[in-house]
């Protein structure tokens, strides 16, 4: 019953993000407001889905979802869909931002309930209060970062449209570019600070766990490479003056570095002891 | 001034200013990344089983000689990695006391009053006008130093210059800080940390003879002298769902500094005691193996310590007859002739070993011998007469955590106050009817990082203060 409901959200959910992704899609590639309306009006009832099913799964395993693919996944997507859904009740001009988020999370979703739908066990290791400060601040920080290479993007494709007749019409509803740079800054900082506070949680966690703070593990050095990447993008704005279209593509090559972390270590390198699925 | 002292004097200026430069710290910046990048892709020492494994890749080829000789297969600890982190560390010190100044004057620190007047904030182009109406002077100021705003008179009467987050500047020195205390902790703790694996059977003692240590995979470059210590595992236990260990503990006896005392070490919750910590990293079981001659002697008998749990296959050999392998898969709870798997459980009832024997690669002997039954091969027999559990302990002294860890404090702290809590700035016009009864406030603003969603944040404030002073915005 319980794994009933669960899937039902989880299908019902990434249906929605499938729906919101094309509708994003086909309003950017032909310039139609509409479809783009269409897709935040899903949002809503998406997130809706995906809370409960994060307070239910947590109810039902006693423990913070951050255990195989579809927890990371829920509770990974949730920040960002949250901070989409934030941004669209402040400002429904913002809207361009979900066209990365919400396709991220629709890919993290399906893979995660392909991968690993009902709860594991919890093993040991990952007991520890630990646990959800550090999973939680990352999950923040990447949905943060996703949210800064949303802004990215729309700016790109702002300032792209300049000059032509229709696409500037279309374009005209974002927000100003100066007030893009600003959000994706934002986003950017919100993101490091985060990453940062994620980092030091994982430092102490592993000295517990696994007798060094610091291990080099490859999901270590490539934090921490993302980690820097992102606060060299913050020293180039803040002391010399990066802006718009340079620190808009940084913000799309960037998030590179965090799939890389999330993903690509884990499913590529097999020497990596943080095992974010299950092997 | 003594000539013969400027030489030394404008060396330590180049120095100085080779030091601050941006540049030198990008680059140092940039050759850690590239270092840390060759340790991913460069076979790293500690990943090698063996010793003979390691020398034998060596020999392989030039190029891996050569990675050896620059220690680049230790890359984490190896000269030209240090080398750059003691730079990177000399950079930091150097940027931090450099900015030392500016960061005072950013602080408004001992600075001298405004000189803008209440034109200037009257005729800005995003200034805001507030209506107050019967309140007194000192209202406005109040206001804002209750919200926690610094407030400075301007030179000219009828101006002032509030400040939120005054102090944001010191996160970045803060934040510096922190990379010298983490840089400081982490060579602390690499030139002094010592780690072991240590695998105690139930009831074995360890008294601190290094001979039993499984694999010594760290030793100190100084502080070589370990601790005396003294361990005996009482009970291992271990609880599993599915093929998941949800619960790993031993209890144990700990002998440290003339003290001893009973203690429970888990995954996740290691014993500490001073620099000294002890790490469960796993489990699993030590049948008593016995081989007996063909009048029923004991030629050799020992507790060999398996790694077997999950259903996974292990291997020994004994010291008096290394030809024979042995290939074991353990039961801890056998049903005869049924088809049993070896089991994830650490829940011993009927325990029971499936049994492979070899011998210059060929089987002698294969099938299963529960607790007490001997398996025949050849004027041998073969058996297991007891099953105690063992853990694997990780020994590890080290100095240098207390700097590490708040260094990471401090970055934090650092960066919160940077970036989350940046400076705001307001200037303000406050001036009376000839009544006096009403008080027109001209407002204005910047934030340090967000020129242009900062309006937002100053109408939100102006509405915030029109509510707590009964006052009313005016439009522009």
């Amino acid at each position: 019953m319980n794994q009933n409901i669960e899937d039902v959200l989880v299908w019902a959910a990434i249906y929605m993000y499938a729906a919101a992704s094309a509708f994003l899609l086909t309003g950017f590639v032909f310039s139609k407001p509409r479809p783009l309306k269409w897709a935040g009006n899903l949002l809503y009832p998406a997130l809706a889905a995906q809370t409960i099913i994060f307070v239910h799964r947590w109810v039902r395993t006693g423990y913070f979802p951050a255990n195989g693919e579809l927890e990371n996944a829920i509770t990974g997507g949730w920040f960002a869909i949250a901070f989409t859904v934030y941004l669209l009740v402040k400002n429904r001009a913002v809207s361009g931002v979900a066209l990365f988020t919400v396709p991220a999370t629709l890919l993290m979703l399906g893979y995660g309930a392909m991968k690993a739908p009902d709860p594991l066990p919890l093993m040991a290791s990952m007991k520890s209060s630990w646990l959800w400060v550090h999973v939680l601040f990352a999950q923040v920080a990447y949905g943060a970062y996703a949210i800064a290479s949303g802004f990215g993007v729309v700016y790109l494709l702002k300032e792209r449209s300049h000059g032509r007749e229709d696409d500037s019409k279309f374009y005209d509803r974002f927000p100003r570019l100066e007030v893009l740079d600003e959000s994706m800054f934002k986003f950017v900082v919100y993101g490091f600070v985060s990453e940062a506070i994620m980092i030091c949680a994982g430092i102490i966690w592993a000295k517990d766990l696994w007798g060094s703070y610091w291990t080099w593990d490859p999901v270590e050095v490539w934090t921490l490479v993302s980690w820097l990447l992102y606060g060299l993008a913050i020293h180039l704005r803040v002391t010399l003056g990066w802006r718009g279209r340079a620190m808009a593509w940084l913000m799309v090559v960037l998030l590179s570095t965090v799939i890389i972390t999330y993903w690509g270590v884990d499913i590529v390198m097999q020497s990596t002891r943080h095992v974010l699925g299950v092997k | 001034m003594d000539t013969s002292r400027q030489p030394l004097l404008l060396t330590l200026r180049w120095l100085y200013r080779l030091f601050k430069d941006m540049r030198l710290a990008a680059l140092v910046i940039g050759l850690l990344i590239a270092m840390y990048f060759l340790g991913i892709l460069t076979p790293q020492k500690r990943e090698f089983q063996t010793r003979e494994l390691y020398d034998a890749w060596v020999d392989k080829s030039a190029i891996n000689a050569a990675l050896d000789w620059l220690q680049f297969t230790d890359i984490y600890a190896a000269p030209v990695t240090v080398a750059l982190l003691v730079v990177f560390f000399i950079t930091l010190a150097v940027v931090t006391a450099d900015r030392v100044p500016v960061l005072l004057r950013r602080m408004y620190h001992k600075a001298p009053p405004p000189e803008f007047g209440p034109e200037d904030v009257m005729h800005s182009p995003g200034a805001i006008r507030l209506k107050l109406i019967g309140q007194p002077d000192g209202a406005f100021e109040g206001y804002l130093k209750k919200r926690w705003w610094f407030v400075m008179h301007s030179s000219k009467p009828g101006a002032l210059l509030a400040v939120k987050n005054r102090y944001s500047p010191v996160g970045f020195l803060l934040f510096h800080l922190c990379f010298i205390f983490c840089l400081l902790g982490g060579l602390t703790i690499m030139y002094t940390r010592f780690t072991g694996n240590l695998v105690l059977t139930e009831g074995q003692p360890f008294a601190g003879d290094m001979a039993q240590f499984r694999s010594i995979n760290r030793e100190p470059k100084f502080f070589k002298k370990l601790p005396s210590l003294g361990l005996m595992v009482k009970d291992v236990d271990a609880r599993f769902e599915g093929n998941a260990p949800v619960e790993v503990s031993a209890n144990m006896e700990v002998f440290y500094d003339g003290v001893t005392s009973t203690e429970q070490v888990r995954v996740n919750e290691p014993i500490t005691r001073g620099p000294l910590s002890l790490n469960l990293l796993t489990v699993g079981v030590s049948p008593y193996f016995q081989v007996r001659g063909p009048s029923g002697n004991t030629l050799d008998a020992a507790f060999v310590s398996l790694y077997v749990l999950g259903g996974a296959e292990d291997s020994f050999v004994f010291d008096s007859d290394p030809s024979y392998k042995f290939k074991v898969k353990f039961h801890p709870d056998y049903v005869p002739g049924a088809l049993s798997q070896p089991a994830a459980s650490m829940h011993i009832v009927r325990p029971a070993v499936e049994l492979l024997v070899e011998k210059g690669g060929f089987p002698v002997y294969e099938g299963t011998l529960e607790m007490g039954q001997f398996a025949q091969m050849g004027p041998y027999s073969v058996g297991f007469t007891e099953v105690r559990k063992w853990a694997e302990l990780q020994v590890i002294r080290e100095y240098g955590g207390a700097p590490l860890v708040i260094g990471l404090f401090l970055g934090a702290v650092g960066l919160l106050m940077r970036l989350v809590f940046y400076q705001r700035t307001l200037r303000a016009a406050l001036v009376r009817d000839p009544e006096g009864s009403v008080m027109i406030i001209y407002m204005d603003g910047r934030s340090e990082f967000f020129r242009y969603t900062f309006d937002e944040e100053l109408r939100m404030l102006a509405h915030d203060m029109a509510s707590a002073l009964g006052a009313e915005v005016m439009e522009r």
